[in-house]
């Protein structure tokens, strides 16, 4: 398990406040909010790369291993596909059955400048399972992609979360349909500095659409 | 708009048939004609001699750059990526890179006697601050994005050296090399005028003294091919091979 404490105001975080949250394994997780509030902060922060945050203030397992799918690609743009797998620790037979899962099977030995931006996001994909992550943080997956590659992607991402169901996930998303077809729970990070005002487990009765709604409404 | 090819071969042979003209008018031994030019060439090499001289110069240019390479990237990197190790070094960096080559290497032989090592370090020291200052701006501009992507996926240090820092720094490596070839063989031959007793630069002192030109020229022109052959047998096919991953991009978009 996987237990988060961020405390932005103790260590003088300029963004984020005081979040305490538990992910346990399998916990498919969305993250909204207003744009600027932090999200890609936080997941930063819990992917260890906010060194204004510290060490203590996440506590969590040294042998966690996350996969980051970050909002660019960020593949190396002089090693192929492959070679960008491999790189990572992938053997052979993994980076086929990889690239095959996310469709990219054809386009093992191409530079990730040569893909479409949905390809190079799924390569990436590939690439933050390639390291068999405990934990897959994604920001924004979706963004950029026109309603049909979005969709694509969000099945992929589904079937992806099903075949590996001790993984967790976090998913920062703008659109709370993304939480409805994804995540089993919801956190919704708003104020200055953010915190957590919502971490509730979503069900048929309380759909992400909704609660959103009603958060995006001035609170009383 | 490209240029037609031919006219990269007007103003060469151009100034030969004026050089070639004026000689045959003035008839004097301090401007050769390009044959007699030519003709000295021929005989430094029957004897040996040019091959001698080139091998030891080039010997030296060899250490001096590969010493250079290694200081000033290794403190250029340091500095690109600590703002401590920057303030620390940048007043020296100034100081050394507006220091006169002749200086330098006047006060290290005066300090070590006219040797080996004091001609190398003269070399070396001039080079480092320019190799520095231009790898300083390739650190800087290091994509902070990657190195986030090199933190979650532990890449090793050796990864993250040869796979994310090198094909970014690369151009700026080949920019120290072409400046530092150039700048470093024509240090080369200060130092062996100075205070050597061979290579290059003591050859053009000797033949100096006896007001020997056609040497002189001989072997100028040696040294400009070797030097030119350098760039088109090694640099520009590495620079090729290095940077083929960036048309990938440009023809795409």
């Amino acid at each position: 398990m996987l237990e988060l404490q961020i405390d932005g105001q103790a260590s003088g975080h300029p963004v984020l406040g005081a979040i305490t949250a538990r992910v346990a394994a399998g916990d498919r997780i969305c993250l909204l909010g207003p744009s600027g509030i932090g999200k890609t902060t936080l997941l930063n922060g819990i992917a260890g790369l906010d060194r204004r945050l510290g060490g203590r203030m996440i506590q969590r397992s040294r042998t966690l291993r996350i996969g980051y799918l970050f909002q660019e690609h960020r593949l190396l743009p002089w090693r192929s596909v492959r070679q960008n797998l491999a790189m990572v620790g992938a053997s052979n037979a993994e980076i086929e059955r990889l690239l095959t899962q996310v469709g990219l099977a054809d386009a093992a030995e191409a530079l990730p400048d040569q893909l479409s931006l949905g390809m190079a996001r799924r390569a990436a994909l590939a690439r933050s399972l390639a390291i068999k992550p405990d934990l897959l943080l994604l920001d924004e997956p979706f963004a950029s992609l026109d309603p049909d590659r979005a969709a694509e992607l969000r099945r992929l991402i589904t079937r992806l979360l099903d075949a590996h169901p001790r993984m967790a996930m976090i998913c920062v998303t703008h659109d709370a349909r993304d939480a409805d077809d994804l995540a089993n729970r919801l956190w919704y990070l708003d104020g200055a500095p953010a915190e957590l005002l919502w971490d509730q487990p979503l069900t048929a009765a309380t759909s992400a659409s909704g609660i959103s709604e009603r958060l995006r409404a001035p609170c009383a | 708009m490209k240029p037609p090819r031919w006219a990269y071969w007007i103003m060469l042979p151009l100034a030969v048939a004026l050089w070639a003209l004026i000689a045959a008018l003035l008839k004097t031994p301090l401007l050769p004609s390009p044959s007699a030019v030519l003709g000295a060439l021929w005989q430094a090499l029957q004897s040996g001699d040019l091959q001698q001289h080139l091998g030891v110069t080039l010997r030296r240019v060899l250490i001096s750059f590969v010493l250079a390479m290694l200081l000033g990237a290794l403190l250029g990197v340091w500095m690109g990526r600590s703002p401590l190790a920057n303030a620390l070094f940048d007043p020296l960096l100034v100081l050394f890179l507006n220091l006169p080559a002749l200086v330098t290497i006047i006060l290290l032989y005066v300090w070590f006697g006219l040797v080996e090592v004091a001609a190398i370090l003269a070399v070396v020291i001039n080079k480092v601050p320019n190799v520095a200052v231009t790898l300083r701006e390739g650190a800087r501009s290091l994509d902070p994005r990657l190195e986030q992507m090199a933190e979650v996926y532990a890449f090793s240090r050796w990864q993250r050296l040869a796979d994310v820092w090198l094909p970014q720094l690369f151009p700026y490596l080949m920019a120290a090399t072409r400046g530092g070839l150039a700048l470093i063989w024509k240090i080369v031959l200060v130092v062996e005028l100075l205070g050597r007793s061979d290579g290059i630069g003591f050859q053009l002192h000797m033949a100096f003294q006896v007001f020997d030109v056609a040497s002189i020229l001989a072997y100028s022109l040696a040294f400009i091919a070797v030097v030119q052959l350098i760039e088109l047998a090694l640099l520009q096919p590495l620079e090729r091979r290095a940077s083929r991953w960036r048309e990938a991009g440009a023809q795409h978009a």
